[in-house]
Formats: structure tokens, C-alpha cells, sequence
């Protein structure tokens, strides 16, 4: 039995046809409101707004049908159930009146049985359809929330991301506007030694589950990178934080890189993603970079291996990297894109220039119209000379005006930490604490480094740089280092830093003693130390930052004086 | 002749209530009203009005349970609807007599 | 005791059979995140005692990463490290989206 009441237009241009259909409606706990002719019952519907309508069909001024018709024209998308009263007999008749705008017809004599039960009918409806446009409400509203949290959270994201590097002149990239909430993350920074640090990460799943760990993990990439932190120290960190916050089951495939133009060499971690390839300007040939671990944030800290694979990459080589969104493209007819489309792009291939945006365009017209670039995230990395990037722009603010001036540290590494613990960013962090050192930051952080490899690899190691001049001596100068890392036993790397103000301003004295056996040092002349490539100590570069530079002991001690200006500084 | 289908009335009067007797006397007097113009039409051979009029009354009549009455109308109304106006007169004659002996059922009620 | 998995208009189904303590799970088509119900399910309403799962890709067509997800989760389910998974009759696709996320480290793969 239907309990809401409604206001009924009763339009019948017969008074005493009018009297028994109001009888009947108002009886039924309904309101009544009437018209006498069709434009009447227009009017009446534009001022009182009735729920359902009862139509004469043959009415002066303008009948029923037209009635109808203005009727639902003004009403829209609001449902308005007409209902015509009529004694037409013919089918065809009453068809007309239902395709003019009627829902149901009425005939006469009125059965007052017929017109509650098609009233009530409607009444149904009515709330039905009151029902489903309120749902419709919510959903759009809740539609529009969702966008805006999105671009709010894009907002954020945006802000994390923004000490990114990615348009250095030597790298282009395909990026979709709204590719952290694809799972798709690509980050590039820069180290203080000016080496490149890059990140490709496909997070499963989309939406803001995707987006809430590309976060952290962009914050720990800027922070850490920024600090000079190894690629190693930085994948464990990820790993770890990945593996704390995402639920079982999701993770990030991920590939990081770091880029040396000083070294024209390549580290590469992979994760999860497909092959990237790598193209050699010398012999024109395409190799493939292979992922050898677990994407990010599936195993413990203690299962996790960051171990990298470290090639030569010279300039003019190419390396390009993606996310599977390439080859997992579909077009219309559901095909995968697959890897054999995308090597054939490569062989195909006249000019490497070209190479990135052919693989942009042969994909977009295998998507067609069903697809975008939504999924497709691309890089291009090309080695250049370390002059055309220029210098690192390393924003390390801390605290401190007044530093420390006058003081002495000595950090040693031994054994096993040795093998592990990167000094770098905890020693650059206390030079730091020297306001006017700051500025230096890039140069020192790359003169310990050479100082510390020079120590590490060379001194504690022994290991000789001249294996690293060919492409085979590449590959076995890093074997021969993991295996003398086993031998590390009692090896030691001791810094020690010693500073003074100075009237211009300060002295710092780095020296550095390795358990090595050292070298002749009083045979080499400074000619023998070349200045590019792989070979040598890295002197020359310590030279052009440092004012002196002088060996003692076995060749196992080197100290090495830097002067800094107060007028120089801001 | 039944003028009035008893049964049906019987319905109305549930339906209609104390109101009963205001729509017979309004159905009295609208239609008395309605085949005094009836005439008119007829003496201005004016099809439509015949027609429209003719339905209004078919109606009305078939509402007030006088199912006789109703069909004589209907064929009032055809005429006007067909243009043939050849047996309106007739027919009118028939209507009036019909229509004086519905009244005095109604009135009986 | 047998499951039936439901296909409606999606390409894949799931099902499974208990062997003593073993478990077997049957994937059919396409295994990706529709999937993800049926194939919790397949193992969580299995008898406790079941200690070694075998799943079986001989009619799975294709595998995306809501799927490495799921097996990820399973392997949670079965014990994490001490879990005895095996992942079993893969054709050249699966087996290949299978080696580039190196889940041979994790799982028993043929």
C-alpha cells in the first residue's frame, strides 16, 4: 500500500468527468489540481509542478497530445508518468497517445480500481527513479572529490619531485602528466661529484595505492643522492621502506642507474622490467641489459641484494629504458605490442637520433585511438662529455652560520665495515658543518671520492687501473675486485681532517692512509698521470681542486692541502 | 429499457459520497447545456462541433452509467467526424428522449 | 574436495585439488587482478593441513603483475621463506614475465 502523497493534475474538459476522477484521486490520499483545457494543464504544470498527470485527449484550445508533448518537453529529465483519458477504441489511436508522450491510458467509464492500481504503478516508479537520481548525485559528486584529491595529491607528489634533473640536456623522456597514478615513476638527480643518478619505477596497481609509495621512495632518492650516497645505500633503503608500508602482494619493478661522465661508465640495478637496450656508437651494435633481481619491496633487508652491474658506456652510446607499458600496449583488437615489434624498430632503424621518437610514433599508431601515452614511460640516456652537462647545483642548507674553524678528525674504516660502509656522505656531512665549505661541497665530495677509491680499490685492494682500459679488462678488473673484497681481512682506510682559519679565511688538510702496500710514487712523474679515461689515480682532477698535493710512506699516504676565501663566500 | 446500469451506479455513489448528488445535478445541467448547442451545430452543419460535442456527451454519459445514452452520442459523434450529417437530426431526437428519461432516473436516486 | 571457479565474460578460472597435503590450483586463461578472489580463495578455504602447493599454468594464457601480486601473497600464506611453492607448466610467456621478475629466487619454476 503506497504511503506518499501526491499532487495529481487532473486536466478533462467534462465537469462532471472532472468530479469522479478527483473523487477517486483524493480518496486515495492524494492532492488534486485541475484544467480544463490542454493549454490550462500546461500552465498548471509549470506553476504547481504535479507529480502525475491525468490527460484528456480531446480538449478544446489545444488537446491532450500537444499537451503532452509541451509537458515533457519542459520537464526534461525529471519523470512526469501522463496518463490520457479517452474513449478512443482504435489501436492505432491509442498508440499515437503513448508516442506523443503518454506513459498509459485510462478509458471510460472510470473503474476507480484501475486508476488506483496504475496510480500506485507509477507511484513506484516514481520513487524508483527518485532513488536512482539520487545515487546518481552522490556518484558524481564522489567523482568530483576524487579528482580533486587526485590533483592535490598530484600537487604534492609534484613538490617532491621537483629537485629532479630530468632535463639535462642528455636525456629525453616520455612521461605521462599522470603517470604516478599509472604506478610509473621516473627520477633523476644529481650526486655532489656530478655523476647521475636515475630512477625507472613501475609500482603495481594504479590510483593512489601506486601513488603513495612512489613518495617515499622519491623523497629517500633526492634525499640520499643529494648526500652522496652509493646507488647500493639507496636501493637497500627503497627496498626496506617499500617493503615496510606496501601490503603483501604489491611492490615497484624498478631500474636504477648511476651515470659517471668522468668515467664514461654505467651501474645499473633491475628489478622486475623487461630488457632495456643499449646502443654502442662504435660498433653500432644493440645490447641487452637484463633484470637480475626481485622488483622493490618484496624481500627483507637481510634478503635483499643490491648488487649492480657495472659496464663501460662511452660517448654517443644510448641507452633507452621503459616501464612494460610498451610492450604490454594493446591496440584495438586486444594484440600485445610485444618485444618483437620493439626490436624490430631497432633494426629498422636508419639514425639512432631518431631512434626514441620512432618508438614514441610506431607505438602510438599500434594503440591507435584506445590507446594513449598514459602507460608508455620512456627514457633516453646518452653519454656525453662531462663539459657540455656542467656542474652539479647541490642545495645542501643546514642550520649553522658559526661553524666549526679550528679542529682535527680522523675517521678509519676497517675490515669488514670497510667492505660495507660508505664514509663519504657522514664526512661530507661534517665539512659541511663549515659554512664556507658548503660552497665547496661538489669538489670536496668528488676529491674524497677519488682520495677514497684511490685508497679503497687501489691501496687496500690492489687492484690496478690499467685492466680497466678494455672492455674485457673492464669486466675482469670488477671480478677481481669482488674477490679480493673477501681478502679484506685486517685492511684499513683512515681519513683525517684537519682545519684552521687563516687571515684570508681557512685550511683544510685531508690526508689519507691506506693498509696498502703502496706505490712508487718518487718514479711517476706528473706526465704519467693521464688525465682522462679509466687509468691512473684520478691525480690531475685532485690537483685542479687541491692547491698541493703530496705523497709519503710507501706511496700509502697522501695529503692534500684546499684554501678557501672569506670574500669569496657570501 | 434500462437507462441506468444499477450496479455501476451503485460504485459511483461509493465513490462519489456526499458529493453524489452535486455531480448528478452538474451532469444534469452540463448536458442540457451542451445539446442545446448540439442543435445549433446541427442547424449550422457544422461537422467538428457535432463531432467534438458529440464526444464530450459520449463520455459524460458512459461516466454517469447511462451505457444507452452513451451510444447514441457515439453515433452523433461519427457523423460529425465522417462529415455525414444525414441522420444527426433523427438521432438528436433520440438523444432528447433518452436523455429526459436518464434525468428522471438520476433524479430518482 | 574440488572448487569451481566462475568465468562470467572473463577469460579465466580458477580451480582446485587437494592431494594429501598437497594443494594443486589450476589456472585457466587469463590470470590477472579478476582473478584475485578466486584464487584467495582457492587456498585460504583448503584444509589446514595442506603444506605444499603446486600451481598448475598449462591452460594460463597470460600473466600480469597483480598476478606476480597474488602469488606473492600466497607464498605469504604458505610461510613466506620456509614456503614450498611450485609454479608448474608454463608456456613461453608466462615463464618469461615469470624470469624478468626473478621469481625463480622466490619460487620453484618449470
Amino acid at each position: 500500500m503506497d504511503e506518499a502523497s501526491y499532487k495529481i493534475l487532473i486536466a478533462d474538459d467534462n465537469m462532471s468527468d472532472r468530479m469522479i476522477l478527483t473523487a477517486i484521486v483524493k480518496k486515495m490520499g492524494h492532492t488534486v489540481i485541475s484544467a480544463s483545457d490542454g493549454l490550462e494543464a500546461v500552465n498548471q504544470y509549470n506553476e504547481q509542478n504535479p507529480d502525475i498527470i491525468l490527460l484528456d485527449v480531446m480538449m478544446p484550445n489545444m488537446n491532450g497530445q500537444e499537451a503532452a508533448v509541451e509537458i515533457k518537453s519542459i520537464a526534461g529529465e525529471e519523470m512526469v508518468p501522463i496518463i490520457f483519458l479517452t474513449s478512443l477504441q482504435d489501436a492505432s489511436d491509442l498508440a499515437a497517445c503513448l508516442e506523443s508522450g503518454g506513459d498509459d491510458f485510462l478509458s471510460k467509464p472510470y473503474n476507480p480500481i484501475i486508476l488506483t492500481a496504475k496510480i500506485n504503478a507509477f507511484s513506484r516508479m516514481l520513487k524508483m527513479h527518485k532513488i536512482l537520481q539520487q545515487q546518481k548525485d552522490v556518484i558524481s559528486e564522489n567523482a568530483e572529490h576524487l579528482l580533486n584529491e587526485q590533483q592535490v595529491a598530484r600537487a604534492v607528489y609534484d613538490n617532491v619531485a621537483h629537485s629532479g634533473c630530468l632535463d639535462l640536456p642528455n636525456l629525453k623522456f616520455l612521461l605521462s602528466p599522470f603517470s604516478v597514478f599509472n604506478g610509473d615513476v621516473l627520477l633523476a638527480a644529481r650526486k655532489p661529484s656530478g655523476s647521475v643518478h636515475i630512477l625507472l619505477g613501475d609500482f603495481t596497481g594504479h590510483g593512489l595505492p601506486a601513488a603513495i609509495g612512489a613518495m617515499p621512495l622519491a623523497e629517500i632518492f633526492y634525499g640520499m643522492t643529494a648526500k652522496g650516497f652509493l646507488m647500493e645505500e639507496i636501493l637497500r633503503e627503497i627496498n626496506s621502506k617499500l617493503k615496510n608500508i606496501l601490503p603483501v602482494g604489491y611492490f615497484c619493478c624498478a631500474c636504477m642507474a648511476n651515470l659517471s661522465f668522468r668515467k664514461k661508465e654505467m651501474e645499473v640495478w633491475m628489478g622486475g622490467l623487461p630488457d632495456y637496450y643499449m646502443f654502442r656508437k662504435d660498433s653500432n651494435e644493440v645490447e641487452h641489459i637484463q633484470s637480475t633481481h626481485l622488483p622493490l619491496g618484496v624481500l627483507s633487508s637481510q634478503a635483499f641484494d643490491a648488487t649492480t652491474q657495472r659496464l663501460p658506456f662511452n660517448t654517443g652510446d644510448k641507452l633507452f629504458m621503459w616501464s612494460d607499458g610498451i610492450i604490454e600496449s594493446r591496440n584495438d583488437t586486444g594484440d600485445l605490442f610485444g618485444e618483437e615489434r620493439l626490436k624490430q624498430i631497432f633494426a629498422d632503424n636508419q639514425d639512432r637520433s631518431l631512434l626514441f621518437d620512432e618508438i614514441e610514433h610506431t607505438v602510438n599508431i599500434f594503440t591507435g585511438e584506445s590507446g594513449k601515452d598514459d602507460d608508455t614511460t620512456m627514457l633516453e640516456i646518452t653519454m656525453v662529455e662531462e663539459s657540455e652537462i656542467g656542474e652539479a647545483a647541490i642545495d645542501l642548507s643546514s642550520g649553522a652560520i658559526h661553524g666549526p674553524t679550528d679542529w682535527k678528525m680522523a675517521y678509519t674504516l676497517r675490515g669488514d665495515t670497510l667492505k660495507t660502509f660508505n664514509p663519504l656522505p657522514v664526512m661530507l656531512n661534517i665539512l659541511n658543518d663549515v659554512p664556507s665549505l658548503r660552497r665547496l661541497s661538489g669538489q670536496l665530495y668528488t676529491l674524497m671520492a677519488e682520495l677514497f677509491s684511490n685508497a679503497f680499490e687501489h691501496g687496500v685492494l690492489g687492484l690496478s687501473s690499467d685492466l680497466k682500459s678494455s672492455t674485457e679488462g673492464f669486466t675482469k678488473y670488477y671480478q677481481q675486485r669482488a674477490e679480493n673484497m673477501e681478502n679484506i681481512g685486517d685492511g684499513y682506510v683512515c681519513f683525517i681532517f684537519d682545519h684552521k682559519p687563516t687571515d684570508a679565511g681557512g685550511e683544510l688538510i685531508i690526508k689519507v692512509i691506506d693498509s696498502g702496500d703502496g706505490f712508487d710514487y718518487k718514479l711517476k712523474k706528473d706526465s704519467d698521470f693521464k688525465v682522462e679515461g679509466y687509468s691512473g689515480r684520478g691525480i690531475p682532477l685532485i690537483r685542479t681542486i687541491c692547491e698541493t698535493l703530496k705523497y709519503s710512506g710507501n706511496g700509502n699516504t697522501v695529503e692534500v692541502t684546499l684554501h678557501w676565501d672569506a670574500e669569496e663566500t657570501e | 429499457m434500462a437507462r441506468l446500469n444499477m450496479a455501476q451506479v451503485q460504485e459511483l455513489k461509493e465513490i462519489m459520497e456526499d458529493a453524489f448528488e452535486d455531480l448528478i445535478s452538474t451532469y444534469i445541467q452540463d448536458s442540457q447545456d451542451k445539446l442545446k448547442q448540439l442543435s445549433k451545430a446541427n442547424f449550422d452543419q457544422n461537422a467538428d462541433m457535432i463531432g467534438s460535442l458529440g464526444h464530450s456527451l459520449k463520455g459524460s454519459s458512459l461516466n454517469i452509467c447511462a451505457e444507452d445514452l452513451s451510444t447514441i452520442f457515439k453515433q452523433i459523434e461519427d457523423s460529425g467526424r465522417s462529415h455525414d450529417l444525414s441522420t444527426v437530426t433523427q438521432l438528436l431526437i433520440q438523444a432528447n428522449a433518452e436523455f429526459e428519461a436518464v434525468k428522471t432516473a438520476l433524479n430518482a436516486l | 574436495m574440488k572448487q569451481q571457479g566462475n568465468a562470467i565474460g572473463v577469460d579465466m578460472s580458477v580451480s582446485a585439488t587437494t592431494n594429501g597435503n598437497e594443494l594443486v590450483v589450476n589456472i585457466e586463461g587469463r590470470f590477472d587482478f579478476s582473478a584475485h578472489q578466486e584464487f584467495r580463495d582457492s587456498y585460504e578455504k583448503a584444509d589446514s593441513n595442506v603444506n605444499s602447493y603446486v600451481i598448475n599454468m598449462k591452460s594460463a594464457s597470460y600473466l600480469d603483475s597483480s598476478a606476480l601480486g597474488m602469488l606473492l601473497l600466497l607464498r605469504d600464506h604458505a610461510g613466506g621463506d620456509s614456503a614450498d611453492v611450485h609454479i608448474t607448466n608454463c608456456n613461453q610467456d608466462v615463464r618469461k614475465i615469470l624470469t624478468i621478475s626473478n621469481f625463480e629466487q622466490l619460487f620453484k619454476i618449470d
